[in-house]
């Protein structure tokens, strides 16, 4: 088939073949054709999400409708597994954090901001983005309590931590630990209660900064720990992973 | 009916903004934040259910596409913030996406004019008209300087996935007609969205 006159071929730049795509008005050949070329080119690939995003204002005319209510919970099914098990520890990482264990009877009082904790990263579904030496933990406490996300970048040896969810707790302060395969504690500081922060591994401590270590947080009066270990119940812990 | 189209509540508009908080919920999302998934769900899944609904036209299978298009947003949260989308215009891309998936899955490999038929009005809801008020988008200021039929082809085919071929039978112009509206409607729209 050949082109029409109207419009010759020459006139359809990427930027229209792209819009085509999206559309879904491209069939057969042409449609392969494109569909490969926004596999192999990153250029035009791009410009079909473009079109894909700008269309997506058609929402706008779309009335709302109401979907079943069990609906969500299918979602957290298929996502997450069973419904509902957020607070539970994964036991094999709360093990290994013998050194921890004081804890589980003082910190009832603590409740919450003490709760279970979540070693890999959301992420891990996400194909790997990052050039290696880049290392994530998600500190998550559960229900109640901030949530931390600490990246570490190992040639520059900066952690960056971000705080998902701040909690009330004002009398103490958190601080951060590094805790490797020896099971010691390292003091990585005192960090802020809320907001985004960075802070450099010393030099000495980054070898331990590998995956499978655990960074963690306690609770500690103003200025740290005062004896150069935790002192304060840990709000939250998780493992450094690939990203 | 007590409330006019014009009679939007304020309180859509007011504080931060319901954009800026789907898209922190998006962010959240991304760091594995499952209270803001939750929300996001909440705040979001009525409007992303109308559009499969639209494009499925049955409820059974326009909750299936909603339940997969809320497992990528969930998947997809991290790379929400490199599109610089708003965050409803990108979830609801997902949506159509996953919608669309299933209406090719469910189609005979030619695309019949029948199927075609089946596809819902193109002008939007007197519902959504009302909602227009509010959530208008550059897109359908944009779409006004096209013709009629260059607007109505367009949004026929983003809501139905139709071909050119079953477009221009849809709509009764010969294929040439249909492709070469399109295609200057096309770079009329984009020239317009990137003013």
């Amino acid at each position: 088939m050949s082109d029409e006159t109207h419009q010759g071929g020459d006139e359809r730049d990427d930027a229209v073949l792209a819009g085509e795509l999206a559309l879904g008005l491209l069939s057969g050949a042409e449609r392969d054709d494109a569909e490969a070329r926004r596999r192999d080119d990153a250029a035009f690939a791009a410009l079909v999400e473009d079109w894909e995003l700008k269309l997506g204002d058609f929402v706008a005319e779309v009335a709302p409708a109401t979907p079943d209510p069990r609906l969500w919970q299918g979602i957290e099914r298929s996502l997450f597994g069973q419904a509902e098990t957020r607070a539970a520890p994964a036991p094999g990482l709360w093990q290994s954090l013998a050194f921890w264990r004081w804890l589980s009877a003082g910190t009832a009082a603590l409740a919450l901001v003490l709760a279970g904790l979540v070693a890999l990263l959301v992420l891990s579904s996400v194909p790997p983005a990052e050039p290696p030496g880049a290392l994530i933990a998600a500190l998550q406490p559960g229900e109640a309590g901030p949530s931390f996300l600490a990246h570490f970048d190992q040639a520059s040896g900066r952690l960056a931590i971000h705080v998902v969810r701040a909690d009330e707790e004002p009398v103490l302060v958190p601080e951060l630990w590094l805790i490797p395969e020896d099971g010691t504690p390292r003091s990585l500081g005192v960090i802020g209660r809320t907001g985004d922060q960075e802070i450099v591994i010393p030099e000495p401590l980054r070898p331990h900064a590998r995956r499978g270590a655990t960074l963690a947080i306690s609770l500690e009066p103003e200025g740290g720990s005062p004896t150069g270990q935790p002192t304060g119940p840990v709000i939250a812990a998780g493992t450094l992973d690939e990203i | 009916m007590p409330g006019s189209p014009s009679a939007a509540p304020p309180e859509t508009r007011a504080g931060a903004g319901p954009e800026d908080r789907l898209e922190t919920l998006i962010e959240r999302c991304a760091l594995g934040d499952r209270a803001a998934f939750e929300l996001l769900y909440r705040h979001s899944s009525a409007k992303l259910f109308g559009v499969c609904l639209r494009i499925l036209g049955n409820r059974s299978e326009a909750e299936e596409a909603l339940q997969e298009t809320y497992i990528k947003i969930w998947r997809n949260a991290g790379q929400y913030a490199r599109t610089r989308a708003r965050p409803l215009s990108w979830l609801a891309a997902i949506a159509r996406n996953q919608s669309i998936d299933r209406l090719r899955a469910r189609r005979p490999q030619a695309d019949s004019v029948d199927v075609a038929a089946e596809i819902a009005g193109d002008e939007p809801s007197p519902e959504a008209s009302a909602l227009a008020a509010d959530e208008r988008r550059r897109l359908q200021d944009c779409l006004e300087t096209l013709s009629a039929q260059q607007a109505t082809a367009i949004r026929r085919s983003y809501f139905g996935d139709l071909t050119y071929e079953a477009l221009a039978a849809q709509m009764s112009v010969p294929l040439g007609t249909m492709k070469s509206w399109i295609r200057r409607g096309l770079i009329r729209l984009k020239a317009c969205l990137e003013q």
